[in-house]
């Protein structure tokens, strides 16, 4: 009874070695002959193009739910979301003012039209996708992993393409980089005090920039800017949008855009949505600091008259100055000595008076603001 | 001995007996009492010691009747209840009488005139002269020979402790309170002191130098604290100082004489002139100065000034020239 029960087990086992070794050698010789079909132009069987789909968004739907979406209503959001995308993503997978390239008519799978994508997704979902990208579909994952807030601004775009024509994303995304004149081109146009199209996009090249999560540079010092744009391009500085924009710049380029910013005088920003009992808190950080929380006073290095390797104030928005606050205290700005400096001191504050100090900053008026002493290359 | 390493092992343990923070070589009439009242404890026990000793040796070897006698109840009486109690209140009494332990003493001595701040994880000073001017240094303490100086032990974050071992007995420094501490030292000297309560991540590394002077010195180095800053003499030091300027350091440390009023760190008027840098963590040079200024986090852990990593070697010798020279 034993002994044939045992001979039982040896006859199956001996037959699942053999089928896996006969599976192994056929799945090689399947991968050293070629014979797979590795042409986008031949397409899939409709089988796996249905497996594939089924997968990918088993695969998404999973793994986005401990994802919870910030607000995304915010218009400076979907602002900086739609210039981002006009440059980084409307070649692929086109917009409301331009179809895709027709290079990408022959990816498989096709980029698709993202027209709908915030029907067919929901929020997170869309957010884990573009932040980390598609294995062998193309989809790049976000260039720089450390800015999830950058993320949310194209997943914010994308809430509002269903319903967009083609006037307001030309007019939310800062005009259209023309079929003509492509990005890398116009990056470099800035020559003699002439602010380019690709920077002006975000940055304005007349006005305040379209929304306060962007930094009107106007002001800031021919020093400050040159190693910001210089940080961004080797990415010390975190930024999925700026990275790429700077990666793109020779060094004479970074000079001729850092000279041109700097030539230009700061102007005051919109008004805060702060009260004026914050700002008047504010005001306090700013100009005296909290020594009991071991907090100096932001201006004595940032008032103009400090080092132009540091920035100024004046000019900038509460939006920008509260999200960079945020980032060093969340240690995604510390791999430069300056950034490793603020985080160190932007780590004691409270988030009362991270709100505070940014709408102190928001409010000031650059034109009571002597300019720092002279700085040109 | 007979034992090789006997002498040495010897010799090592004794070399904790001497030095700048050694109870055993006080330099004050305060630290001289508990020197005192140490040698009388340390005789007392070592005389019990061999009293017990001797009493379990004779419990196993004395002949029958010595033991039968030592069995009696008069042994625990004296020896377990009357001599403990007898000692303890006498150890006691002195303690609070003689010494006047607690805050006692400083509430009879003259008006404070030196205040220490604890802080993390260094020691501010203040002196207070005979107009009510305040001079502020930090992380040393000047003390005049023969005299008695109160000095008022508060906190500026949280408890700390105050111990000089050859000056005085720990004293804490309690947030919201005051304590005085009187000391009068009886020769002149360098000792060390160190933060006695744990405080946080650089607690180790809370320490602070005390010279005791004779009272002309005492009083010219009072004047030299109350001093401004020297100006920069040379190209370099004027770089320095324009370094120190233009990178906001003035935002947290004060130099006098100079634009820097930030009153976070350690006050930098004669920075150049102390012992120490860093409460005590690095002798004082130039070199000193620019490991500090770029990498203070890694010589003393959590410390809260940043490390100003962005300058280059060149800059950070003017930087460190300049504060070098602030004698």
């Amino acid at each position: 009874m034993g002994a044939r029960r045992s001979i039982r087990w040896k006859a199956i086992g001996t037959l699942v070695l053999v089928g896996a070794l006969l599976a192994l050698i056929a799945m090689a010789a399947v991968a050293v002959s070629g014979v797979y079909n590795v042409a986008a132009s031949s397409g899939h069987w409709v089988i796996t193009d249905k497996l594939i789909r089924f997968a990918v968004r088993r695969s998404i739907v999973m793994r986005s739910l401990s994802i919870d979406a910030p607000d995304l209503s915010n218009e400076g959001l979907v602002r900086l979301g739609a210039a981002h995308y006009e440059l980084a993503c409307a070649t692929c997978h086109g917009s409301p003012s331009k179809d895709p390239s027709s290079i990408v008519h022959g990816m498989l799978p096709r980029p698709p039209s993202l027209h709908n994508a915030a029907i067919e997704w929901t929020p997170e979902q869309l957010f884990w996708i573009i932040r980390n990208g598609l294995k062998l579909t193309g989809m790049p994952a976000w260039s720089d992993l450390r800015r999830d807030d950058e993320v949310w601004t194209v997943v914010g775009f994308l809430q509002r393409l269903p319903d967009m024509d083609r006037n307001e994303y030309v007019a939310l995304a800062g005009g259209s980089a023309d079929d003509a004149s492509p990005a890398r081109t116009e990056i470099g146009q800035a020559v003699s005090g002439e602010i380019s199209e690709a920077c002006g996009r975000c940055h304005a090249s007349a006005g305040k920039p379209q929304t306060g999560l962007v930094p009107d540079l106007r002001g800031q010092s021919w020093t400050y800017l040159q190693r910001a744009l210089t940080e961004y391009r080797d990415g010390k500085r975190a930024s999925g949008i700026m990275g790429p924009v700077a990666a793109a710049l020779q060094p004479a380029e970074i000079d001729r855009i850092a000279q041109s910013y700097s030539q230009r005088r700061a102007i005051k920003g919109r008004p805060g949505s702060e009260t004026s009992a914050s700002i008047g808190h504010g005001r306090i950080i700013a100009e005296q600091g909290l020594p009991q929380q071991g907090i100096p006073p932001c201006m004595v290095c940032h008032g103009g008259n400090a080092s132009p390797q540091y920035p100024r104030l004046h000019g900038l928005s509460e939006e920008y100055v509260a999200a960079q606050l945020s980032l060093w205290q969340r240690g995604r700005r510390d791999l430069t000595a300056h950034g490793a400096v603020m985080s160190t001191i932007a780590k004691r504050l409270s988030d009362e008076q991270l709100r505070d100090v940014s709408a102190f900053v928001g409010n000031l008026d650059p034109s009571k603001h002597a300019p720092g002493a002279g700085d040109s290359p | 001995m007979t034992r090789p390493f006997g002498t040495p092992l010897l010799s090592l343990i004794l070399c904790g007996c001497g030095g700048a923070q050694s109870i055993l070589s006080p330099l004050g009439d305060e630290a001289g009492e508990i020197d005192a009242l140490f040698w009388m404890v340390a005789g007392l026990s070592a005389a019990i010691l061999g009293g017990v000793v001797s009493l379990a040796g004779a419990a196993v070897l004395a002949p029958a009747e010595t033991r039968r006698r030592l069995a009696k109840p008069w042994l625990i009486i004296w020896g377990g209840i009357v001599v403990p109690v007898v000692s303890l209140t006498g150890f006691l009494t002195y303690g609070l009488i003689h010494l006047q332990a607690g805050a006692s003493r400083g509430a009879q001595g003259p008006d404070p005139m030196i205040t220490i701040v604890g802080k993390r994880w260094w020691w501010e000073v203040r002196y207070t002269d005979s107009a009510g001017n305040e001079v502020r240094s930090a992380n040393e303490l000047y003390l005049p020979v023969g005299r008695a100086v109160a000095i008022r032990l508060v906190s500026d974050d949280v408890i700390h402790s105050f111990w000089v071992p050859r000056l005085a007995g720990k004293l804490d420094m309690i947030p919201g309170r005051e304590t005085v501490m009187t000391i009068r030292t009886t020769e002149q000297g360098i000792s060390r002191g160190q933060c006695a309560e744990f405080c946080g991540g650089a607690h180790a590394m809370m320490s602070l130098y005390v010279m005791t002077l004779p009272e002309i010195e005492f009083q010219t180095r009072l004047q030299h604290e109350a001093s401004p800053s020297r100006p920069p003499a040379t190209d370099q030091e004027k770089r320095g100082l324009a370094i120190f300027s233009d990178y906001g350091c003035g935002a947290c440390h004060t130099i006098r004489g100079t634009s820097a009023v930030g009153t976070i760190g350690p006050d930098l008027t004669h920075v150049g002139s102390r012992m120490s840098l860093g409460a005590a963590t690095l002798q004082n040079d130039a070199a000193s100065f620019a490991r500090w200024i770029a990498d203070n986090r890694h010589i003393k852990p959590e410390n809260l000034m940043p490390a100003f990593r962005m300058f280059n070697a060149e800059e950070l010798a003017d930087l460190s020239a300049y504060l070098d020279s602030l004698q």
